[in-house]
């Protein structure tokens, strides 16, 4: 990477959904409901994310605040336009090294926490150490280690039906940061939380971004956005200046 | 991800339904123990004819009688005891004669009734058979001239009536009529040319043509030729006599030893081939029921593909988690179906030779290294397979639309 490139550039990024319409009222329901209707979830985003940020992503519902998320944190392709990581174009990688470059660079917290429901908090930490073939007895040290930085060491093994809305947020964001990433990408993290754990959950996440990661929240919550030193608002696509 | 890691996560996904687990794996156990069992009796049969042909001996002729109709009723006698009189006297490359009339007896003694074989034959087949007495005596000459209702017993045939003591002096009954017994055989254990005297009961052949629907048709003659380096001209004498004799009425077949080889090897792998390909189907529908339990697996766990796809799962991680659960349900099944087709094919061969005992041959199972490789070869193919086709679809998910799965 070139020294003061950015960590994240997006130029002209569009991202374009084919979505099945219903069928219309007394119209021939076979042709109707077979139809594909393009929605235009992206429009022209041009970003650039510098290493250590911290910024928010605002916007209302359908603004495509997730969609910009994801194609962020490589987990979807966008139909159009240029996405460089590290300076180096993103477009032309193959499923598999996209899948590499999600497991090394992006931990990702989701609002509905996204843990294995059958797996101890300590073996859903480790998972993406199972995908870059980590040594079984170094995934465990690592693991133990990450939840004792968002202070859950105690609850290691118990599963998340034995864990608060907030501890497994929690889990969730060791799991993000389990192996050492460059960004944290939080998608509505406190959505599903009271107050209380939600600021706990929140202050985690600033805490991280002090130590040196580059932390996205998208969030539509105000109270979150105005502790944001970097706002980025979308309106139907586009990000307003 | 490491192989291992992709068996242990299939371990734990199987053991998280144990139940649909363990009912995938009976399909597999039934078809490859299904497999295990056709294979290793077809391969038991083949043997046993093959032991037996070869035991014929290389100079032993066999006619059979091909005359129209069936066994039991034909249309003409076909070959008869004059044909017999006649070889003796013209064909001179032979050097032991004896017909075989096959007359299915139902024998009586001590409360106990039995199917056996019964042999109409003459004393020559004790020769050209390679037969041993155990007790008393075989058919003379003067049984055959005087219709003496007299039996001499194969070697397993006092066991299966249950009897402990010598029966030799004893009477039997045969078809409703009194026979003493003059002789026991010992037991050959393998079959002797055609036939498998350790089941057979055999009396004089001329009391055999009274006891027969068909008085004049003999089932066999069996010629041992002078030497086993003049089969070839023994048989187109006997051949050209015979035609002579039924006026060119060909209602006779002739065959030596490798013929017969070749012709029941044809018939044994064609049958071995009908119960592998019902076995192979057996198979078939094991691999569609894991099929169906791994799409149901796919479709019940998107949410969780979504996640392991979020950090940092490559498609191919995905395929090979799945590829591996599909394989340890084969490969569980498998290794278990051989074991139960080892013993159930032993099982099954006891049952048969106590319940047919008028089989020409003992039921054998034998298992071979060979047929286990193949058996899990095949469980192994069936899980790669039909494991492939959910694996395909998990791993081909949009990870945004898996994770918004409900």
């Amino acid at each position: 990477m070139k020294d003061n490139a950015p960590l994240i550039q997006l130029e002209e990024i569009a991202k374009v959904f084919n979505v099945g319409q219903r069928a219309e009222p007394h119209s021939d329901v076979t042709a109707q409901s077979q139809r594909l209707v393009p929605v235009r979830a992206l429009n022209g985003v041009r970003l650039c994310i510098n290493e250590g940020e911290l910024l928010a992503i605002t916007g209302p519902s359908g603004s495509g605040k997730s969609t910009l998320l994801h194609i962020v944190g490589c987990l979807l392709r966008p139909t159009g336009g240029r996405y460089l990581f590290k300076g180096r174009p993103v477009e032309s990688l193959s499923e598999f090294q996209l899948a590499r470059l999600r497991n090394r660079n992006f931990g990702f917290v989701f609002q509905a926490f996204n843990l294995l429901p059958r797996f101890s908090a300590l073996e859903n930490v480790q998972l993406p150490l199972v995908y870059n073939s980590t040594p079984r007895y170094r995934r465990r040290e690592m693991a133990q280690k990450a939840l004792e930085q968002v202070s859950l060491s105690h609850r290691s093994h118990h599963r998340p039906g034995e864990l608060s809305g907030g501890e497994q947020q929690r889990v969730a964001i060791a799991r993000a940061l389990v192996t050492d990433p460059s960004m944290i990408l939080a998608d509505e993290p406190t959505g599903n939380l009271d107050s209380e754990s939600g600021w706990s959950v929140l202050e985690t996440l600033i805490e991280l971004n002090r130590a040196g990661k580059t932390v996205v929240i998208v969030t539509h919550e105000q109270s979150i956005v105005q502790r944001m030193p970097r706002i980025v608002k979308l309106r139907d696509g586009e990000i307003l200046p | 991800m490491r192989p291992l890691d992709g068996v242990r996560i299939g371990v734990r996904s199987l053991f998280s339904n144990w139940l649909r687990s363990l009912l995938s794996i009976l399909g597999v156990v039934i078809g490859v123990g299904t497999l295990v069992v056709m294979v290793s009796i077809g391969e038991g049969t083949k043997q046993q004819i093959v032991r037996s042909v070869e035991a014929m001996g290389s100079n032993l002729i066999v006619i059979e009688n091909r005359a129209g109709g069936s066994l039991i009723k034909r249309e003409t006698p076909g070959l008869a005891l004059r044909d017999v009189a006649l070889l003796k006297e013209h064909c001179h490359l032979a050097r032991a004669i004896a017909p075989l009339k096959m007359v299915p007896v139902k024998t009586f003694y001590g409360g106990r009734t039995s199917l056996f074989i019964g042999q109409g034959t003459t004393p020559e087949l004790l020769e050209i058979s390679k037969l041993t007495v155990a007790k008393g005596r075989f058919l003379s000459p003067r049984d055959v001239d005087e219709f003496a209702k007299v039996c001499v017993l194969g070697g397993e045939v006092p066991g299966r009536l249950g009897v402990r003591e010598d029966l030799v002096g004893k009477f039997l009954s045969l078809k409703g009529q009194a026979f003493r017994v003059i002789g026991i055989l010992k037991e050959k254990k393998t079959p002797a040319g055609i036939i498998n005297p350790d089941i057979c009961v055999f009396i004089p052949i001329s009391v055999s043509q009274e006891l027969s629907e068909e008085r004049a048709s003999l089932t066999n003659i069996l010629v041992q030729g002078i030497s086993s380096d003049l089969v070839r001209q023994t048989k187109r004498e006997l051949t050209r006599l015979l035609t002579f004799f039924h006026k060119a009425n060909v209602d006779f077949g002739l065959w030596a030893q490798d013929e017969l080889l070749e012709r029941q090897k044809k018939v044994t792998e064609t049958l071995q081939k009908a119960l592998g390909a019902i076995a192979l189907i057996a198979l078939v529908i094991a691999g569609i029921g894991i099929m169906n339990v791994l799409l149901a697996s796919v479709s019940e766990r998107i949410r969780e593909i979504g996640i392991r796809k979020a950090v940092g799962a490559s498609p191919l991680d995905i395929l090979s988690q799945f590829v591996w659960e599909s394989l340890l349900l084969t490969v569980t099944g498998g290794i278990i179906g051989i074991l139960v087709g080892v013993f159930a094919g032993n099982w099954i061969c006891g049952l048969l030779n106590i319940h047919l005992p008028q089989a020409e041959h003992r039921w054998e199972a034998p298992i071979s290294p060979e047929s286990i490789l193949v058996s899990f070869a095949f469980a192994l193919t069936t899980g790669l397979f039909f494991g492939l086709y959910p694996a395909i679809k998990a791993a081909r998910l949009d990870p945004c639309e898996a994770l918004a799965y409900e």
